[in-house]
Parts: C-alpha cells; structure tokens; sequence
C-alpha cells in the first residue's frame, strides 16, 4: 500500500506556467533581500563597534539562519511549482500541490459562490494571474496560482458556468 | 408605532411600465423603529457628556478656594451641557427619523444614514436564522431587537434595532412563514399586539401594565411569546435547570482555575508578592469572567421544537430568543467534556450559516444549540436538526460515535500510526452513512462531529513529511465557519484519497437531492433546479 496520498483520479492534469518560477523566484529574493537588512543592523553595530555588547554569536546567527532559508527557498521553488496542478472533473474541481507538504482540494462546481482572477504587478509582467475560487465555507478556498492571463480568464468562464448550472442552495 | 404614507415608495405611475417586482414592492409600507432606539443605543454619550461636565463641577466645588471662579463660570458649564444636550437629542431624532424598514415578498430592506446612507436588504429565501435579542436596557423599556443571518456570500448579521417587543415576535414569525416560501401574508393591522393597543390606554394604565412585564420578564416567563403563532404550535424538548448549568459551567472552567491556582502557588514562591498580585488579579478576571459569560449565555435554556424549525430561549442578563429553519445547519458536534463524563452531561454546538461571520463576541453563545444536557436530550435536539442520520442503528451508531473507542463500524487510524496520536488513536476516525459523515475525534473530551453530504462544500486532504512516513493524511471537510471540528486526522493514505472521492460523490448526489431553501413550499426550492449534464 503506498505511503503516498494520491491524486482524485482525473483523466488530464494540467499544470501551471513554469513563468511562475521565475516569479516566485524574484518575490523570494526580494523578501529575502529585506529581511536580511532587518536582521542584519545588530551585527553591522557589532562589528563596527556602536553595540559591542551585543552577543557574537546571536548577531551571526540571525542573519545567516536567513540566509539559508532563503538560499533553501531558491532552490525548492522550482520543484513546487512544476508541483502545483489542477483538473477539471467531471462533477467538480481539484487542485493540488506540495513538494514536501501535500494538499489537495476538491470542490463540487455547485459550491461554487464566484471565481476571482487577480494579478499582482510583478505577475502581470510575466503574463500570470491567480485563479481564486469561492465557496461558502472559509476553509475551501483553493487557489491556482500561474495561469497565463487568457489561460486563467477562460478558466474562470468555464468554472462559473458550470458553477452556475449546477447551482444548489447552501 | 405609524407607518409612513407611500412617499417614500416608488412613484406608482412609473412601476406600471417596470417590471413586477416594483410593482410589487409598492404595496409594503414602510416602517419606522421604536423612538427610543438612537438613546438605547447612544445612552453611553450623554452619559459621558453629563458626567464629564458635572465632574468639572464637582471638582470646582471640592477645591473650595476655586468656588468663586467657579460660580463666575456656572452659567456656562451648565449652558454648555444643556446646548450639548440639545445638539444630541436633535442628532438623535434625526436618525430616527431616517432609519425605516419594511418587509416585501421577497425581501427585507432596511435603510439607514443621514450623511451617508446605506441600504440593507436582505433576501428572505436565504435566511439562515432568524434570533431575537433584549439586551438589557432595551428589556427594561419593553424593546428587543431582531437579528437574522442571510446566506449571501458571506455578509454580516442584518440587526433590526428597536421593536416593541411584541411587534418583533410578530415579525420573525411573519419572516420565517416567508422565508418558508408559504404565500400567505399577515395583515398589517393584526401585526402590533401589545404595541399599537397601548398608544389608546392612559397613562397610569400604560405605566403599570409596563410595570407587570418588566417584573414578569425579568423573573423569567416569557411574557413576549404568548401570541398568535408565538408558543401555541410549540412541542418543549428540553428545558436546563439553573442548578445544571452552574454546576457544569464551574465544571468546564475548573481545569483553569486549577491552572490559576497552580500558576499563583508557583509565582508566589519564586517571586514577590507584588508579582503576586499582578497574575493574580488578571488570571482571576479571566477565569471568573469566563465563567460569568459561559453562565449569562446559558442560564434559563430552553428548547422546543416548532415549524419555523428548533426555538431556543436562553440569556440572563441579555436574553436570546433565536430560531434556527431546519436544513440550515451545516455541521453539528456533541461533545463530553472530561470533567461532565462524571454525570453523563453532553454540549451540543452547530454550524450555522452566518453566525460565524458575526463581528460580536457573542459568537460562540450562538452556534450553542444546547449547552449541558443529557445524551437523551441531545438525541432529541438532534433528531429535529438532522431528522434522518442514515443508518438502522441510529442510537447505537451515535452513541458509539460520542463514547465509543474503537473495534467498531467506523473506520479509525491504522495500528500502525497510531504513535502519532498515542490517547485517540484507536478512536479517531469516520463513518459515512447515506445522509451524514461522522466524525469522531479525542479520547479526554469526547467528540462527534456530524457532517450532511449536502452540506459539504468542498474535501481537502493533507499529508506532511511525516505523515507520509506513517502513510496516513488529515482529511477535512469544508463546511461555514463555526466550533465544529470537521477534520479527521490520521486516516490511511489510501482510504484517504478514496474518501476525497467518494465523499465529493455523495456531496453531488445529495445536493442534487436535497436543494430546498422553502421547506414548506410543495414545489422545491425557489432556484430552478439544473437539467442533468447530458454527457
């Protein structure tokens, strides 16, 4: 028996842009840039001498724990995004991802309350958008993240139109 | 209370050549609150205003030397209160006089603002529960208000602030007979009862039979809910002695306290005394009040079953009077606490659609549907919110579902990863039936959710690194936001994924079924059911 949770069984999974690296990439050293400087102010007072109480050890630390989980977030991005997919059933939709961490999320078109598409600039420079999908339940609200612009526009038709059609009460 | 002349409705020429819905909306009234609305709700303004002025008094008045300057400035503390007082009492009118709703066919509309104006209007074929609150200000003035949540994407709570409150009974019976998609409509003459009656009767009358409800109110009848379709057509389920519901809330916080007491001996041994104090004066608010709220929610419970779906009647200082439509839970949970398995005492909570978007931290009382019973009574309760559970066996079902700890029907962790959960292991699990999906979680505090297929919204399923070592993954069903836990943690791998499936299946199939947002209408629901997918 596999260890392994698998998928719904559907008969295409479609995967998003591999563009989406390159942007996650981007956000990642951008955080990553930022927090650094945050992080990194009590060492430069420590080693010029301001703060030179300030323990060694903890104002190396800081910083280089940050550095790693950003040098380790560049080089998971890739594999995550070729993770993320989703597949239009026959009944309802599902969406997956995860490397490390599975998830996956199936909703019923019928639940289906309305589809958002948005996309941030550094997205829209790439062409990309995200696909958000809205039920009447917090906890059910997946997200398919990298789709091309007219990618994600005709999704969002196809979704509501069979969310429409299937229209049941709450 | 009169209803305001047509002019504020659309302009009857006009509606003729729209389409029927104004036409329709034309022939309802609109309608005003209680005058006294603006003060219940602003009282704490002119408070401050007298209080921050007379202070200044007083104290001019206390530093003795500073009398001279101060009856110099008299006049104008006291002319200023007075302007400010004026400038409120105007401010207050006029908002009442711009706050008026009215109930149509279709629709509930309220519309309030001066400056900037907003429009509520909320569909009745979505109302989710209709409650009715009397805090306790408003209670004293014979007033309550009407609170209903509507299922339209996830909006707040429509809150109808005041009715005399006998008209407000008369309303949320009017709105669920709607709601229920029944055409009948009540007069707008019958509607009023104790209200419009006594605007006739003279003043020493109106006084003392104010004064007869107050004290009938407050000693607990429920002097409101003798009315035409109020109690009559009212079977009781369950009525919560005082003693009970002290006692199983001293019993609920007592692990805290413990805690408290265990934090303080430590703190006081370690530390000063004045360290002492300041865990102990915070750790004692927090416990005591916990247990006042837990105590004010539940004090007086009662439960009875009506058409318009499970009345529940509970508060003690700010009494609730809430009806939850049948077919509008989305979830509901029976839980056995540690220290109640000594007496057998069960909680019921449920999840219903739009309380748990409400902004007020009375939340949690009110997704309570009955705070400490028996499991008989909570059988009870539960056969009128979900009348048919899906199996034979329903009581030895549930029953092992609440107490049960494994070797049974419902499907539980495999041996081999139960380390993970070393106390639930054996007992964690799901069963699903023909209607529902039983989840049953937690081994100190028992717990049984219960989810309907056709309330499901969506199934996700997880799996971190180290689940996947065990080859088990978390399952969650997607229901409105709410206390009832609807995650089963631990589920093999493999019947994991064939439960994602199978359950979105079942989700579909009921759905299908099931779609009735008119329970009393013989046609089904209001929106046009779907023709099935050809392909």
């Amino acid at each position: 028996m596999s260890k392994v949770l698998a998928d719904p069984p559907s008969e295409q999974w479609t995967r998003v842009s591999p563009k989406l690296t390159a942007v996650e990439q981007i956000a990642n050293v951008i955080g990553g840039l930022i927090a650094l400087a945050v992080v990194s102010v009590p060492l430069v007072l420590h080693l010029t001498g301001v703060w030179s109480g300030y323990p060694a050890w903890l104002a190396w630390l800081v910083p280089g724990v940050v550095l790693l989980s950003v040098v380790v977030g560049m080089i998971v991005t890739p594999f995550q995004v070729r993770s993320r997919r989703y597949a239009l059933r026959q009944d309802d939709v599902a969406v997956a991802r995860g490397v490390i961490y599975h998830r996956t999320e199936v909703i019923p078109y019928g639940r289906i309350q309305y589809v958002d598409v948005v996309a941030g600039p550094l997205m829209r420079a790439f062409g990309l958008c995200k696909l958000q999908i809205h039920t009447a339940s917090p906890d059910a609200h997946p997200e398919i993240t990298g789709l091309l612009a007219a990618d994600g526009a005709a999704l969002r038709d196809q979704l509501s139109q069979r969310g429409e059609e299937r229209l049941a009460g709450l | 209370m009169s209803a305001t002349p047509g002019a504020s409705g659309p302009d009857p020429a006009k509606s003729q050549a729209s389409d029927p819905a104004v036409v329709d909306d034309a022939g309802f009234p609109w309608q005003r609150v209680h005058p006294a609305t603006p003060y219940l709700r602003g009282w704490l303004a002119i408070v401050v205003i007298v209080f921050a002025s007379g202070r200044q008094w007083f104290d001019g008045l206390f530093t003795g030397d500073g009398l001279s300057d101060i009856s110099g400035a008299l006049p104008w503390i006291v002319g200023g209160t007075v302007l400010a007082l004026i400038i409120i009492v105007a401010l207050f009118y006029v908002s009442w006089r711009f706050t008026k709703y009215r109930i149509t066919d279709t629709q509930v509309q309220l519309r309030t603002g001066v400056i900037s104006r907003k429009e509520s209007d909320a569909r009745l074929d979505r109302v989710q529960a209709v409650d009715i609150g009397r805090p306790l200000l408003p209670r004293l003035f014979g007033l309550s208000e009407l609170r209903f949540e509507v299922a339209d994407g996830g909006s707040s709570a429509f809150r109808l602030q005041f009715l005399a409150a006998g008209q407000a009974e008369v309303l949320r019976a009017d709105i669920l007979r709607r709601a229920a998609g029944a055409k009948a409509a009540t007069e707008a003459g019958a509607a009023g009862g104790t209200g419009t009656a006594g605007a006739h009767q003279r003043l020493t009358e109106r006084a003392s039979g104010w004064a007869q409800r107050a004290v009938a109110d407050l000693s607990g009848e429920d002097v409101y809910g003798k009315l035409p379709g109020g109690t009559a057509d009212e079977r009781e389920l369950v009525r919560v002695p005082p003693g009970r519901i002290l006692g199983a809330t001293a019993l609920r916080i007592l692990p805290w306290a413990f805690l408290m007491a265990v934090a303080v001996i430590a703190v006081a041994i370690w530390a000063e005394s004045g360290v002492v104090l300041g865990v102990v004066i915070p750790g004692g608010i927090a416990v005591v009040g916990g247990f006042w709220s837990e105590l004010n929610a539940g004090y007086g419970f009662r439960a009875s079953w009506s058409t318009d779906g499970l009345r529940l009647k509970h508060g003690l200082t700010d009494t609730q009077h809430r009806t939850v439509p049948p077919g509008r839970v989305q979830a509901i949970m029976i839980q056995r606490p540690l220290t109640w398995r000594l007496f057998g005492w069960v909680r019921v909570e449920a999840n219903v659609a739009g309380y748990g978007n409400s902004e007020e931290g009375k939340d949690e009382s009110r997704s309570v549907v009955l705070p400490v019973g028996t499991f008989q009574e909570a059988i009870a309760i539960l056969a009128t919110l979900l009348p048919d559970p899906g199996v034979d066996d329903a009581m030895g079902t549930l029953t092992r579902g609440l107490d049960g700890s494994g070797g049974d029907e419902f499907v539980t962790t495999p041996r081999g990863a139960r380390w993970l959960a070393p106390l639930a292991g054996g007992r964690q699990g799901f069963l699903a039936t023909r209607t529902v999906l039983l989840i049953r979680t937690g081994r100190l505090s028992r717990t049984l959710s219960l989810v309907p297929h056709a309330r499901t919204q969506g199934v996700l399923a997880s799996q971190g690194w180290l689940a996947r070592l065990a080859g088990v993954a978390a399952v969650e069903l997607a229901t409105t936001a709410g206390p009832v836990p609807t995650s089963i943690p631990h589920v093999d791998a493999a019947v994991a994924s064939e439960l994602v499936t199978s359950q979105v299946r079942r989700t579909a199939e009921s759905a299908r079924r099931e779609d009735r947002n008119h329970w009393l209408a013989q046609d089904g629901g209001q929106v046009a059911r779907p023709q099935e997918e050809q392909s």
